[in-house]
């Protein structure tokens, strides 16, 4: 219905506000419709929408990050609510230096360092499309209120000066139009190194493990860099391609989570021509390897067979199979099987993949997000669908930590190449919208230790001028 | 994932006895070793003998074999000498020579014990009444015969509609 | 004695029809308390507890038995909960758990036919019901969306709105035989709340072939789903809470209803509006369990029709192979049906009947068939693959026409609260013995037609039930004999009413949970009402 509504409405709506009399059209057809794509290809609607009925590009919708929930902006061009009084110049300044137009910064959860990159004209025809091809939403979304010291703005000019390229894509010699191409998207619009570059302590993208992969809240964006083992050097550029328009790679990997809905909403609706040069863009990165997931040597999408436990289990009953060693056999039979297979096998065509040969099941954090969270995943192809685990209306079986980390290590053991090490904590952590980032606290800490440094120099300053008074 | 050149059939056959095989010695737990220990011998060779001839088949799952072994065991305490008696029997030859089991009005209580072991390996059930148990059901024979066309009932079979082809 | 609760509407049983019409009572901003006299109990646990059964065509078998809230139960051994009076056994099975019976089914949503509402003035037979098929329309299609309803609109039903849910995709097995059985017989697909496409946040059928006893991935619609919007939606459930005695007042208004928790505690709730959604059986046994010097014969019981009428779909079988691998088993477990014999002239002698064609799969059935004939080696596997795929499994639903001496009241024995136990005195008439003539006849063609060999019909003078319990609280215009007026409200007390399959006074031609749900929702609307204006 949203991908509906956002295709629709603001073409029908901009027909409305052309043959309206009251309104001047300031853009063509054209620009706006390019406007359109980039804004698809940028998957603005993602963040700035808020789930179940929110209306496009209206904001509201809370972002969990490692220092805070984080609000989305209403960028509909309603003058009192949205960006309908900027200028191009603030419009362009928003999205490539992170100001907003009464000049405060706005925080990296909108990826500006990756927007950068985006071209004058570029811009130009976002600019159209905000202001004249999506309908204004009257209605204020929440602000955003990080704790303390996080809230005071002014700090992210320190960090934009740090770590804000204004020309991101740097001057190359020799490459094709498709690499040029397909390095603008994917480094520009798609912005996928906010997710999938490892950050480091100040929550700076680390370029030189670009793509690498990095926990984003619940999930973890794996490594895309071209790595035979660690990364997808096993795809071709094709399947890559695929991937990005379905979502899903047959006995590789499949989307959930953000991936999903970057899928769903975004790449999905891509020409193919641009895939393409995504595609062979990514797949000419540097391979790195963070050592981060499963067997040493084996690629994730290789791991595990099928397999079953059933043995333990049967002749006892249920409650004895759920009280014994053999919980997480127990768990599985009772939940997931009944999709996934009694041996992992999935069905046939993997429309229910199987969980073996499945990069799912490779490391721990996007197991255990896919089992609290499930998977809702909507292309051309139809709507893949697994329903949540955790503490959803929906999830007529709620699991507890404890079962679901016997799960996960069911799972990962038999599946996924892994070892047993899930505890239950790592399942609160996710439950409760990923690990949390030091950096809140090292910011207080240190801020504690600035003020107690400044206390004590006061105090010595106090003391030597008594002292001399005195003497 | 099962390469589409391999027919479905084949590749649970395959994993089948493997994953089994697999499952006894990876995950064996503490109880079941101790009941592998116990009963391993001449005993579960004889019944796995005698499976072997009932069901047609030369190789069998050897932890099914155990399992049933073990719950047919518990129903019947003289087990081992009903074992004995029914393979002589069936070394006669005659019980077996036709497609229906042919013993005589005095072996009745072996054709029962015959058909209450070809229950055991096809339906994963022994035992009747309060005794009986379930000891598998997707590793049961009969649902491992027909596994090429269908999956045990309560596990999926495909998306919604994959059921109109034609088997 | 604990006398704290207190709701603006109380409802007893949490089955299917209870918690929709408490979830549409809180929707419209009412205090609803629902009790379940059984335990609230996940679905990874009766899934789990069917794969562990070594019973698995006994469909009560994962579902827990609760001593402190009885229900009959068949395997390993009959408990005999239900007290036999005859002559024929009334083989009762149903859930007593937060959700209810439909737990286990196929989730057949029908609606009635128009004249299945008016078989006396029509067909000289049976009763008129106090509400027309036009009316209760609405909440048929209220009902609909909320389950999710598709399926061929070839019904006879008329329809005002297309059905919400597109059909689920007919197997080969269902192709096939629709194919061979036409003209003579249409086959057609049956009305399910079952997901062609994820909707209401569950997924859409996998074919996993266990509706009964339990879809393992809610694909199709049940009463535990519905116990759970309700909760979502407000309304306050407590589980084990066992009523079993409604107090009433001087001037018979019902003002508290009495429950033991599992502990044997009594507790004492009062409310504005009292609704007894406890399933036919229970229900009738709660209202006889009510009685006082005021009202010796139990409650909303002037007419002396509590617990009468009782009326369930008797069913024949019939088994065959067909001359071709047909393969049952893959898809849902009841996809389709031949209705063209719910209806006619004929009705005046003979019952109607629905014929449903299984397409459970037989792999267990022809297994223990053949190991039982001696098969052994390598022909019972060949055998096994051979039957299993040509097994056809058929059976119907014929109409009972109410008679009063079919009825529910209480039985000698005592349940482990002390609770006097139902007892069911049940019979079958001529109606459906001729009915049943017709329908050997018309199984017999069908197997004609599909070549069929290894014929077996069920045993003469032997009839299953269906579990389409009616008529213990028959609705009528009469309050001399029926025990509720056309809104489901008992004659004998302004603020008592009756939701689920008891209210309905005939058993019509079809399975019954869409009507008591739709007449449940019409219920909801008018206690609602009732509420707003007092």
């Amino acid at each position: 219905m949203k991908a509906f509504l956002h295709r629709v409405i603001p073409v029908v709506l901009g027909l409305v506000l052309c043959a309206s009399a009251g309104a001047s059209r300031r853009f063509d057809a054209a620009t706006i419709e390019r406007g359109r794509y980039l804004a698809t290809a940028s998957d603005c609607i993602a963040c700035h929408t808020a789930h179940h009925n929110g209306a496009p590009m209206a904001g509201g919708l809370v972002m969990s990050s490692p220092v805070g929930d984080i609000v989305s902006t209403n960028i509909t061009p309603s003058k009192r609510h949205g960006i309908g009084d900027y200028t191009e110049q603030q419009f362009a300044d928003a999205l490539r230096k992170g100001i907003r137009a009464d000049g405060q910064p706005l925080y990296p959860a909108m990826p500006y360092v990756s927007y950068a990159a985006l071209t004058d004209p570029d811009v130009h025809a976002l600019y159209a499309y905000f202001m004249e091809g999506v309908p204004a939403v009257e209605k204020a979304a929440p602000h955003t209120s990080l704790p303390f010291p996080m809230n005071v703005r002014m700090s992210m000019k320190v960090w934009n000066a740090l770590f804000l390229d204004p020309q991101p894509l740097a001057r190359t010699e020799g490459r094709s139009a498709q690499w040029l191409r397909g390095r603008y998207l994917a480094e520009g619009a798609a912005h996928c190194s906010t997710c999938h570059t490892p950050r480091g302590a100040l929550m700076q993208e680390k370029k030189e493990l670009n793509m690498a992969g990095s926990q984003v809240g619940q999930w973890y964006a794996p490594n895309i860099t071209p790595h035979p083992t660690a990364g997808i050097g096993s795809w071709s550029e094709a399947e890559l391609a695929q991937y990005l328009r379905t979502g899903r790679l047959e006995g590789k990997s499949q989307a959930a989570g953000s991936m999903a809905e970057a899928i769903t909403y975004s790449f999905s609706h891509l020409e193919q021509a641009d895939l393409d040069a995504i595609a062979h863009y990514i797949k000419s990165l540097p391979p790195v390897d963070l050592g981060e997931t499963g067997t040493p040597g084996a690629p994730r999408f290789g791991q595990g067979q099928a397999g079953h436990a059933l043995g333990e289990v049967r002749g006892q009953g249920y409650a004895a199979g759920m009280a014994g060693p053999q919980l997480g056999a127990q768990v599985y039979s009772a939940n997931c099987a009944s999709c996934h297979g009694a041996s992992g096998e999935g069905t046939r065509d993997g429309y229910y993949p199987s969980l073996f040969h499945n990069s799912a099941t490779v490391g721990k954090t996007n197991l255990i997000a896919a089992i609290l969270l499930g998977v809702d995943r909507k292309t051309a192809d139809g709507h893949v669908f697994m329903p949540p685990f955790g503490d959803q209306p929906n999830a007529l079986n709620r699991l507890s930590d404890k079962e679901v980390a016997a799960l996960a290590n069911y799972i990962g053991v038999k599946f996924g190449g892994g070892d047993a090490s899930v505890k239950p904590e790592d399942i609160a952590v996710i439950r409760q919208g990923g690990p949390r980032s030091p950096l809140l606290t090292m910011a207080r800490v240190g801020m504690a230790i600035g003020v107690l440094v400044l206390l004590a120099l006061a105090f010595t300053i106090v003391r030597r001028r008594r002292g001399k008074v005195g003497a | 994932m099962i390469p589409s050149t391999i027919s479905r059939r084949r590749a649970l056959q395959v994993l089948g006895g493997a994953t089994l095989l697999g499952a006894a010695g990876q995950l064996l737990s503490a109880s079941r070793t101790r009941i592998a220990g116990e009963l391993a011998g001449p005993g579960l060779d004889a019944f796995t003998a005698v499976s072997r001839t009932l069901t047609g088949k030369a190789a069998l799952d050897p932890a099914l074999s155990l399992a049933l072994y073990h719950a047919l065991r518990a129903d019947a305490p003289d087990f081992d000498g009903q074992m004995a008696a029914l393979a002589a029997t069936l070394a006669q030859g005659k019980a077996l020579a036709g497609d229906k089991m042919a013993f005589s009005e005095a072996q009745a209580p072996q054709q029962a014990l015959s058909q209450a072991i070809l229950q055991g390996w096809y339906l994963g059930v022994v035992g009747k009444g309060s005794k009986a148990v379930s000891v598998a059901f997707v590793d049961a024979l009969a649902n491992r015969a027909v596994a090429a066309v269908l999956t045990p009932p309560s596990y999926s079979y495909g998306p919604c509609g994959s059921w109109q082809a034609r088997p | 004695m604990n006398n704290e609760l207190s709701a603006d509407v109380v409802v007893i049983g949490a089955g299917i029809c209870g918690a929709l019409l408490a979830r549409k009572l809180a929707q419209a901003g009412h205090a609803v308390l629902m009790l379940e006299s059984g335990p609230r109990v996940g679905r990874a646990e009766l899934v789990e507890r069917y794969r562990h059964s070594a019973f698995k065509s006994d469909f009560m078998a994962p579902y827990p038995f609760s001593e402190k809230a009885p229900h009959p139960v068949f395997t390993p051994q009959p408990n005999n909960y239900i007290e036999q009076a005859g002559p024929h056994a009334f083989s009762a099975q149903y859930i007593r758990m937060l959700g209810g019976t439909s737990w286990h089914w196929a989730a057949q949503m029908w609606r009635y036919l128009p004249s299945d509402f008016r078989t006396a003035s029509q067909y000289g037979v049976g009763k008129d019901w106090p509400i027309s098929y036009d009316e209760l329309e609405p909440y048929y299609y209220e009902a609909e969306l909320i389950a999710g309803v598709g399926g061929s609109p070839d019904t006879g039903s008329p329809r005002s709105q297309p059905f919400p849910m597109e059909r689920v995709p007919a197997s080969w097995f269902q192709q096939r035989i629709t194919e061979r059985l036409a003209p003579q017989f249409q086959v057609i697909d049956d009305s399910t709340a079952r997901n062609s496409r994820s909707f209401d946040n569950r997924p859409a059928c996998c074919g996993n072939n266990n509706c009964m006893p339990v879809c393992p991935i809610d694909a199709q619609y049940h009463g535990g789903i519905a116990a759970a919007s309700a909760e979502a939606a407000g309304v306050r459930t407590i589980t084990e809470a066992v009523v079993y005695r409604l107090e009433h007042d001087a001037k018979g208004a019902i003002a508290a209803a009495h429950y033991y928790d599992w502990d044997k505690v009594s507790h004492r709730v009062t409310g504005k509006t009292f609704v007894v959604a406890a399933n036919a059986i229970e229900s009738a046994r709660l209202l006889l369990l009510s009685a006082s010097d005021k009202y010796p014969n139990g409650l909303a019981n002037g007419s002396d029709s509590v617990g009468r009428n009782l009326c369930d779909h008797p069913a024949i079988g019939v088994t065959f192979d067909v001359d071709e691998p047909v393969w049952p088993g893959r898809g849902p477990v009841s996809p389709c049906s031949i209705g063209q014999f719910r209806d006619g002239a004929f009705r005046s002698e003979h019952a109607p009947f629905r014929i449903d064609i299984s397409n459970a799969s037989q792999v267990a059935n022809v297994t223990r068939e053949l190991i039982g004939q001696g098969y052994h080696g390598v022909k019972l596997e060949g055998a096994i693959r051979d039957r299993a795929a040509r097994r056809v499994s058929i059976k119907n639903a014929l109409e009972q026409l109410p008679d009063r001496n079919n009825r529910v009241t209480l039985g000698e024995a005592k349940d482990a609260l002390g609770l006097p136990v139902p007892r069911i005195a049940w019979d079958i008439d001529d109606y459906v013995i001729k009915g049943t003539e017709q329908t050997r006849r018309r199984y017999d063609e069908i197997a004609a037609q599909l070549g069929a060999t290894n014929v077996k019909h069920s045993k003469p003078g032997k009839f299953g039930n269906r579990q389409h319990i009616t008529g213990t609280l028959s609705m009528g215009h009469d309050p001399a004999d029926s025990v509720t007026d056309a809104y489901g409200r008992a004659h004998d007390h302004p603020n008592l009413y009756m939701a689920g399959t008891g209210v309905m006074p005939t058993v019509g031609t079809c399975n019954v949970t869409l009507t008591a749900v739709a007449l449940a929702l019409r219920t909801a609307e008018k206690i609602g009402s009732e509420l707003r204006h007092a």
